[in-house]
């Protein structure tokens, strides 16, 4: 038989296994984040329309990002002195030529002064336009959510201006290839 | 309170706290991507030891590099000038665009001299700037930082705290170094430093904490719904066995090492799957039919060894006929693996956090996690193993763990009818008569063994064909092709596809999305309790929204990659996206009538 001494650790173990379980399946899993931007300072997140924003190119003209109204908008933010944004640059390059047909329009916004970038650029063609991104105020990663200035980091645009989805480190041909589907294809109408 | 009655408080206590610890692990394991503040990554100390020389010294975190070509002193006090800085010789490498850099790991020790135009001022300000990256995924580089300090040039120690300064907008973190010799902390370097608490953490609590969080979560993991039954009869099994303390100690520390084995494996299988890209999550296993069938079977010879159906040996707490047979030892090695697979599918959501560390921290970061969630999965048995007194906080022996043991067949055989069920989802009828011919094998396999006489070489060879046999019906399964996909039939419910997804939010339809797998027993759970009733259909109707439902049962890399676009470790996953076209919201793993109402009212406005 049992004696109680049993039954009562029987009762708690049950007991905190059902309150384990609510604490489980209670609390949604925290995701990465980064950290808060400094105050005043708006940032933009999933969802939010990026079409009015504007950076200079290399020649110095400013060019709103909803001159790519319509495509996909890849931005991939990168410097010269990051080693992993110039390594996957040339494989931006790659997709941008693969999937034009599909609406993909890779933009890279360099945090980099228009010199150091055009003599990257240089000895590393990559065919995609290339805005400057290191003069605006504030810095053009904290805007798109990437507050600590990581880089290499990334942010799709759907075709209506709205921000789908951002990736900090390097980008693969797989999840390029995710996020088109996501963006999903031209409207016909 | 009686002697009697303490041991129980303190078991209370222990269970408090450990769900106390469920909640904050939940809540803190975020690792910012796995990285560290730029400051964390490299913290950099200035001092002045003896007038005329600023010693530099910075601490680099591991998988963390600094460039030396970037690393950059300026002073800010009029009247003193700086020789050039001496920096060590540092490792070089060939950088394909930059050509040959000198890159650092782990510690640089530099010194930057320093003279006075005339009388030496008291301070001295200085702009220390450096640029580095993070060396493995995600493999990122940090904006270069600047950190400014004012120390008192008479040397004697750190006097003022350091901060950054005419950087760009973002905070560093204040160190403030107060050293010994400090007299008063310079005005200028007081009003010039902010303080900014940092959300990425501070480098101590970046692996400390996260190897904290795993331990309690591995402990709290002993406490889950489908661990519980398994670790009860191990704590008989040991128990039993505690007539002699040094078998009691053999038996916990080889279940132990089977728990810490189980988790490193994963961890190297997730290391292995992470650099081949596969899609994958915790639970995921049960995604591959054969290993459904063979779990279920598994736990259906469970039971039938705990109803009494054969005697494995008179150890209560070995599961797994075969297994038990290579001694006491390795039985105990393969509960504690035993443990960690059948807990898998319940713990899903709680893991997630852990996982999503895994799946970004550096490997050994990630191994280090996994170690420590093993060590708490196991830690409460092998305390029992290896502390008498512990002991005493078990019940004594007797008739009732015979009893006991036959009433927690029964779960086991529950268990194992979800599983076949979930198979028939998989692979439909045929695979169920599959499975249940190969349990069928296995039970005449384990009566004929229970009958046999020892010594009997004849029926023990028919026991092993029996259980051979039983082999080729899961085979079968293994190879069996997953049925034609039918789109759910039932009203108001759109099979989950990205393309009409976006073509529903694109003509400005709120949505509602449910990925679920019917290996997934929160999903069930919610689903009996909000999505298939009557109040959900109304919802739906009133705010005109499309419910989208999707099925990750098997494999499906399209289902993956909207998971991980909601950075999702696994199942379930809701998102509500709103009237207009806007961004999806996801909601908590665990649904509720009003929080989905509210959803989705917010969503149609």
């Amino acid at each position: 038989m049992m004696n109680r001494t049993t039954w009562i650790i029987l009762v708690l173990a049950c007991c905190a296994a059902a309150g384990g379980w609510w604490l489980q399946y209670g609390t949604a899993p925290d995701m990465p984040t980064q950290p808060p931007a400094p105050a005043g300072i708006r940032t933009l997140a999933v969802g939010d329309s990026v079409s009015g924003y504007s950076l200079p190119d290399l020649d110095g003209t400013t060019t709103t990002l909803a001159r790519w109204h319509g495509k996909v908008l890849l931005l991939n933010f990168w410097a010269t002195w990051c080693a992993p944004c110039r390594q996957e640059m040339p494989m931006l390059a790659a997709q941008q030529r693969e999937h034009a047909a599909d609406g993909l329009q890779v933009v890279g916004v360099a945090m980099n002064q228009p010199q150091s970038a055009t003599a990257f650029l240089q000895r590393v063609p990559v065919g995609y336009p290339i805005l400057i991104g290191i003069n605006a105020e504030p810095e053009p990663t904290t805007t798109f959510g990437d507050t600590a200035g990581l880089l290499p980091y990334s942010v799709l645009v759907s075709r209506d201006g709205h921000i789908l989805a951002t990736k900090l480190g390097q980008l693969d041909p797989a999840t390029i290839g995710a996020w088109l589907a996501e963006a999903g294809p031209a409207q016909k109408n | 309170m009686s002697p009697r009655a303490r041991p129980f408080a303190r078991l209370l206590l222990l269970a408090g706290l450990l769900l106390a610890a469920t909640g904050a692990f939940a809540q803190s394991v975020s690792p910012g991507e796995g990285l560290l503040p730029v400051t964390g990554a490299f913290a950099l100390k200035a001092t002045i030891n003896q007038p005329g020389s600023l010693a530099l010294h910075f601490d680099i975190a591991p998988h963390y590099y600094l460039y030396r070509g970037r690393i950059h002193t300026k002073i800010l006090t009029a009247g003193i000038t700086a020789g050039p800085i001496n920096l060590p010789p540092g490792t070089p490498e060939h950088d394909p665009y930059l050509g040959d850099v000198v890159i650092y790991h782990h510690v640089v020790d530099g010194s930057l001299p320093y003279t006075a135009a005339g009388a030496m001022p008291a301070t001295l300000k200085v702009a220390v700037s450096y640029q580095g990256c993070h060396e493995v995924a995600p493999k990122i580089c940090y904006p270069p930082n600047t950190e400014t300090f004012t120390l008192p040039t008479a040397g004697g120690g750190p006097l003022a705290a350091n901060g950054r300064g005419g950087g760009g907008p973002r905070g560093g973190l204040l160190t403030a170094a107060l050293g010994g010799g400090a007299t008063t902390v310079s005005p200028s370097a007081a009003t010039t430093n902010t303080t900014q608490p940092n959300a990425i953490g501070s480098p101590a609590t970046g692996l400390a904490l996260a190897l904290l969080l795993a331990f309690a979560g591995g402990l709290i993991l002993n406490l889950m719904p489908c661990v519980l039954p398994i670790l009860a009869i191990k704590a008989v099994g040991v128990l039993e066995s505690n007539t002699s303390r040094a078998e009691a100690r053999r038996h916990a520390l080889a279940y132990g090492a089977g728990v810490i084995a189980t988790f490193l494996s994963v961890g190297l299988g997730i290391l292995g799957l992470r650099g081949a890209g596969h899609a994958i999550g915790w639970g995921t296993q049960l995604q591959q039919p054969a290993i459904v069938a063979v779990l279920a079977c598994i736990l259906f010879v469970v039971g039938l060894s705990m109803s009494g159906v054969v005697q494995v040996g008179s150890r209560l707490g070995n599961v797994g006929e075969r297994l038990t047979q290579r001694g006491g030892s390795a039985g105990n090695f393969f509960t504690g693996v035993l443990a960690v697979v059948v807990a898998s599918p319940c713990t899903a959501p709680f893991m997630g956090a852990a996982l999503a560390y895994a799946f970004i921290a550096p490997a050994t970061h990630e191994l280090a996690v996994m170690l420590a969630l093993g060590i708490g999965l196991a830690l409460p048995l092998v305390l029992i193993g290896l502390v008498p007194a512990l002991a005493r906080w078990l019940p004594k022996p007797g008739r009732w763990m015979e009893t006991l043991k036959q009433v927690l067949a029964f779960p086991m055989y529950l268990s194992a009818v979800w599983l076949v069920w979930v198979l028939a989802h998989q692979r439909g009828a045929n695979a169920v008569a599959l499975v249940l011919i190969a349990m069928v094998l296995l039970a005449a396999a384990l009566w004929w063994h229970g009958r046999a006489r020892p010594g009997r070489r004849a029926g023990h060879v028919l026991t092993a064909v029996l259980a051979l046999a039983a082999l080729v019906p899961l085979a079968g399964v293994a190879r069996m092709a997953p049925p034609a996909r039918t789109a759910t039939a039932a009203a108001g419910v759109v099979a989950f596809s990205p393309a009409k997804l976006q073509a529903l939010r694109a003509a400005g339809t709120p949505v509602f999305v449910d990925i679920g797998a019917d290996w997934c027993v929160t999903c069930k759970v919610n689903e009996h309790a909000v999505l298939d009733g009557r109040g959900f259909r109304t919802l739906l109707r009133s705010t005109g929204a499309v419910y989208m439902k999707g099925d990750w049962t098997d494999v499906d890399p399209v289902i993956g990659a909207y998971l991980a676009s909601f950075h999702s470790p696994g199942v379930p996953l809701y998102v509500v996206y709103p009237r207009g076209g806007g961004p999806g919201h996801a909601l908590p793993t665990v649904l509720t009538a009003p929080l989905v109402r509210s959803a989705l009212e917010t969503a149609a406005r």
